[in-house]
């Protein structure tokens, strides 16, 4: 059986860091286990960048306006200790990807270049052009090569084992060869990515974001906090959904209804264009819903025009956004205006962390870091760039901590061949079975019913509603089956398997939405249009049980700053 | 509806013997990209076919296939251009060339990453952090000359149709040998040497044919051709003899003092007497048929207003100190700025 001190589960910028924290520990045996090859990992997707306030731009930043610029775009629903300690932090974590071979752009004088990025009050976010997230990972994967970490590539776990409230051990599929695997491991750290899929086809991430170890850990029984939270990002392709980064923004970029007008003007005066996100998001749905827009219904959209910045700024600071664009959607921003709609973009909500020091949960020896977690930083609303920051900030000392706590512990004898044995006999099971349902029929209406119903604009009605319509689906998907079975790459079952992890998510968004009877950051109700601190100023914990989400709630950490109306 | 045929290549190793093709009509959807036709198909028609994809937005390097023949990546490319590019109602769909299949469109990454490790990817500082914990300066345009090369997401479509590689599974090939001029070009590496003997040796650089077709296939115009190029120009400067630097020196040294080359002193400068030797009937052919001068055996004759050839190198030489070429960093765009042109918008 495969056994590990510290195994870790994800492969992106979180998993990675923490590998090559954990790595630089010799006595501990440490493995990287990943559905997709490290760099595949949706980490890569990342364009704008990653905030610090190195103060290279503008030395009147500090990680004291950084702190209270993360704390008031959580809309004070993240955590102030945490967000204080991942700001301080974030210069040196900057200053060490450097060291470690980061090709950041570069200001005149060679020091890192920054810019400036929606709800930030100086330019704070260090990139490298349009490719940060890319250069980071690929970077990050290269130096795990030099440690020989040890990677478990294209696996796929699908059970977490806890025993006495301490880590045992994962179920997973080695998908290369279809083996069922028992792997022990002491210390298991979470960075699984994010659950916007949810939203399937609206969305901006990569199509393996199916939130899978939120969906093992909750099924295992750890809270998930803070779910009703997801962030949209107001610019996706129409037709595709794929990000057009903030950048395009922030180098200049115009949003434009069909009467011709710069709109943000109406909603954010003095930032326009470069709101935080969710406002500028809930700004163009607003402006589609009162027939502002171009197009009808889903495809509705409003312009993104690029084309004053000129031909040659766009193909020096923009390269990889109007090549995006050209490819998926046909259009070329120094031609036309680029359509854009909002698209679910990014999970606040997460696997509840309980100590951000360590990542560790309520369960001993399980850390989660990354999308996949919630410590909470980003509260009830991320910061562009705060994303990047938040998996090398946390992936750290998470992969320190777990070493640490794997040191702590002696082998033992927890039968994990008996579940070896049960899980096996279970996908067995599963790929002799037949089925007339659709995967895709499924997947679809779960993601139809999340847009139309628990989306941008929330209201009780129609969020009850969706709760019905997850709970026929659940049934449905019990009827369904992968279709597929081979044994070797069978990726119907993955599908398969993720698209049961999708469902348990929606359930707890849904779920945790309704109850949440206030507007906050992400979360916006029309029945509840104000923050409501005296009843919801705290964090939503969902616990699994087989009818639904079992829903309680625990306080939100305020050291610093009283919670102020949010405005920009 | 129009509708096309996607004709996937299939093979599962536990199952057959050897590999076979398979149709799929399906409905030519507006937008809709290569990789989604692999998934409608594969949700509506058939569970079992398997390919690898995951951003489904030209990052993550995932879903490299041959498409007609032609590497690229299946997010990146739109069903109808394609139909049209290739002036068909098929399109074959097969794993990328060079690289074992291990079933149907997936194919062996650990081969790649074997190689890869050659060439040690990874970043080896020339020296301590600064004493204040800041980062290592870099000048702009240090920057620039790895900006392009550290776009690459490693997805094969270079490897995949490289020419060299086929003839020799041995190759580094063009994806890791790029990959290896993003350190050695990094202003911040101390390991050139190091790097540069691994891609020296068993002639690597020199195996390289110049079909360009990597940079041809590369979707996020990382230039593997020209980074090969240009390791071969580094290689040199740092005073690497191999046989084309060898090669190129000689060429320079005839320009220079007779303003031409001696073709007949050439083979034995490059590969000494016993190397000259086994050319030589060659040569004799040649002469017979008025190919060389015998005089060049005896050191030859110069070009007329041989001094101005002289003058203009050594003015070259001067300058090259002290320019600075900024590197084209996007290839494909004047290509496709002339098709469209062409085509008449």
């Amino acid at each position: 059986m495969l056994s590990y001190d510290v195994l870790i589960v994800g492969a992106g910028g979180a998993g990675l860091m923490a590998a090559l924290e954990a790595s630089k520990a010799k006595d501990v045996k440490v493995g990287v286990l990943t559905k997709v090859y490290p760099t595949r990992s949706h980490t890569g997707a990342a364009q704008g960048g990653i905030n610090a306030a190195l103060a290279n731009f503008d030395p009147s930043d500090s990680p004291e306006v950084h702190t209270f610029d993360t704390v008031k775009g959580s809309d004070y629903l993240g955590d102030q200790d945490a967000i204080e300690f991942m700001c301080y932090e974030a210069p040196k974590r900057i200053y060490e990807l450097e060291h470690l071979g980061v090709p950041f752009s570069r200001l005149p004088d060679g020091r890192i270049a920054q810019r400036p990025f929606g709800g930030a009050g100086f330019p704070r976010t260090c990139y490298a052009a349009d490719k940060t997230g890319h250069v980071i990972l690929h970077t990050l994967y290269e130096q795990c090569l030099k440690n020989d970490v040890e990677f478990l590539n294209e696996w796929f776990v699908t059970e977490l084992i806890i025993d006495n409230n301490e880590a045992k051990g994962v179920i997973a599929i080695d998908i290369r060869s279809g083996e069922v695997h028992a792997i022990r491991a002491k210390a298991i750290i979470f960075a699984t990515g994010g659950y916007a899929r949810v939203y399937w086809v609206r969305n901006t991430n990569a199509i393996g974001s199916t939130g899978d170890g939120m969906a093992i850990c909750y099924r295992a029984g750890i809270p998930l906090k803070d779910m009703e939270f997801v962030q949209f990002h107001p610019t996706g392709l129409r037709s595709t959904g794929i990000l057009v980064t903030e950048g395009a923004r922030g180098e200049g970029g115009y949003l434009i209804n069909n009467k011709g007008e710069r709109f943000m003007a109406k909603y954010a005066p003095q930032k326009m264009e470069l709101g935080p996100r969710d406002l500028v998001a809930r700004s163009i749905e607003t402006e589609i819903l009162e027939g502002r827009g171009w197009g009808e219904g889903m495809m509705a959209y409003v312009h993104l025009d690029l084309r004053h910045l000129g031909a040659k700024k766009i193909k020096e600071r923009l390269p990889q956004i109007r090549q995006l664009c050209i490819d998926f959607e046909g259009v070329d921003p120094i031609e036309e205006p680029i359509p854009v709609r909002p698209t679910a973009h990014y999970s606040m909500g997460g696997i509840d962390v309980r100590d951000y020091k360590t990542s560790m949960t309520g369960v001993n020896g399980v850390f989660a870091v990354g999308e996949c977690a919630c410590v909470s930083v980003h509260g009830a609303n991320r910061l562009g760039g705060n994303s990047l920051l938040d998996l090398v900030v946390f992936g750290k000392p998470a992969g320190a901590a777990a070493v640490e706590y794997a040191r702590s512990k002696s082998a033992d004898n927890f039968n994990l061949k008996a579940e070896e044995d049960r899980a096996r006999r279970e996908i067995e099971a599963l790929l002799k079975k037949e089925s007339k349902e659709n995967i895709n029929n499924i997947r679809m209406e779960m993601a139809q019913t999340m847009w139309d119903k628990v989306g941008i604009f929330r209201e009780e009605k129609p969020m009850l509603e969706a709760i019905e319509k997850i709970k026929e689906l659940k049934e449905r998907y019990k009827l369904l089956a992968p279709g597929d079975s081979g044994k070797i790459f069978n990726t119907a079952l993955v599908n398969y398997i993720e698209l049961g992890y999708l469902l348990d998510l929606a359930e707890a968004i849904a779920v945790t939405a309704v109850l949440r009877k206030e507007s906050r950051g992400a979360h916006a109700r029309r029945d509840y249009p104000n923050r409501d601190d005296e009843n919801f100023l705290k964090h939503s914990l969902a616990y699994y049980t087989p009818e639904g989400p079992k829903v309680e709630y625990s306080e939100v950490k305020i050291t610093k700053y009283q919670p102020q109306e949010r405005k920009y | 509806m129009e509708k096309f045929k996607l004709k996937v290549f299939r093979y599962d190793p536990t199952k057959d013997d050897k590999p076979y093709y398979q149709t799929y009509e399906l409905p030519v959807e507006k937008g809709m990209t290569v990789l989604a036709a692999l998934f409608k198909a594969k949700e509506e028609q058939d569970p079992s076919i398997s390919f690898r994809y995951n951003c489904r937005a030209a990052i993550c390097g995932s879903c490299a296939v041959r498409i007609n023949g032609h590497a690229t990546l299946a997010c990146k490319v739109q069903v109808k251009h394609m139909l049209e590019k290739y002036n068909t109602d098929t399109l074959v769909i097969e794993p990328t060339g060079n690289i074992k299949p291990l079933k149907d469109l997936v194919y062996d990454m650990d081969w790649v990453v074997d190689k890869l490790k050659k060439i040690q990817p990874w970043f080896i500082p020339k020296e301590e952090p600064p004493a204040d914990g800041k980062e290592y300066r870099q000048d702009p345009y240090d920057h620039h000359k790895i900006d392009f090369a550290s776009d690459c997401i490693l997805c094969n479509s270079c490897m995949s149709d490289c020419n060299a590689l086929k003839a020799n599974k041995d190759f580094l090939g063009p994806m890791v040998i790029s990959k290896a001029y993003r350190f050695i070009a990094d202003s911040r590496d101390g390991a050139k040497r190091e790097r540069l003997e691994a891609v020296l040796k068993d002639f690597n650089l020199e195996w390289c044919v110049r079909c360009m077709e990597c940079t041809t296939r590369c979707p996020k115009e990382v230039q593997p051709y020209e980074n090969i190029i240009r390791t071969r120009i580094i290689a040199a400067e740092e005073g690497f003899k191999s046989p084309g630097e060898i090669h190129a020196e000689i060429f320079e040294q005839d320009i220079y003092s007779r303003g031409l080359l001696n073709e007949m002193l050439l083979p034995m400068r490059q590969e000494g007497l016993l190397g000259a030797a086994k050319r030589a009937p060659f040569g004799i052919r040649m002469f017979f048929k008025g190919k060389v001068n015998i005089a060049d055996f005896f050191g030859g004759h110069k070009v007329k207003r041989h001094d101005e050839v002289k003058k203009i190198m050594d003015k070259a030489k001067e300058v090259k100190k002290n320019i600075k070429i900024r590197l084209v960093s996007d290839v494909h765009t004047p290509y496709e700025d002339n098709r469209k042109s062409k085509q008449g918008g």
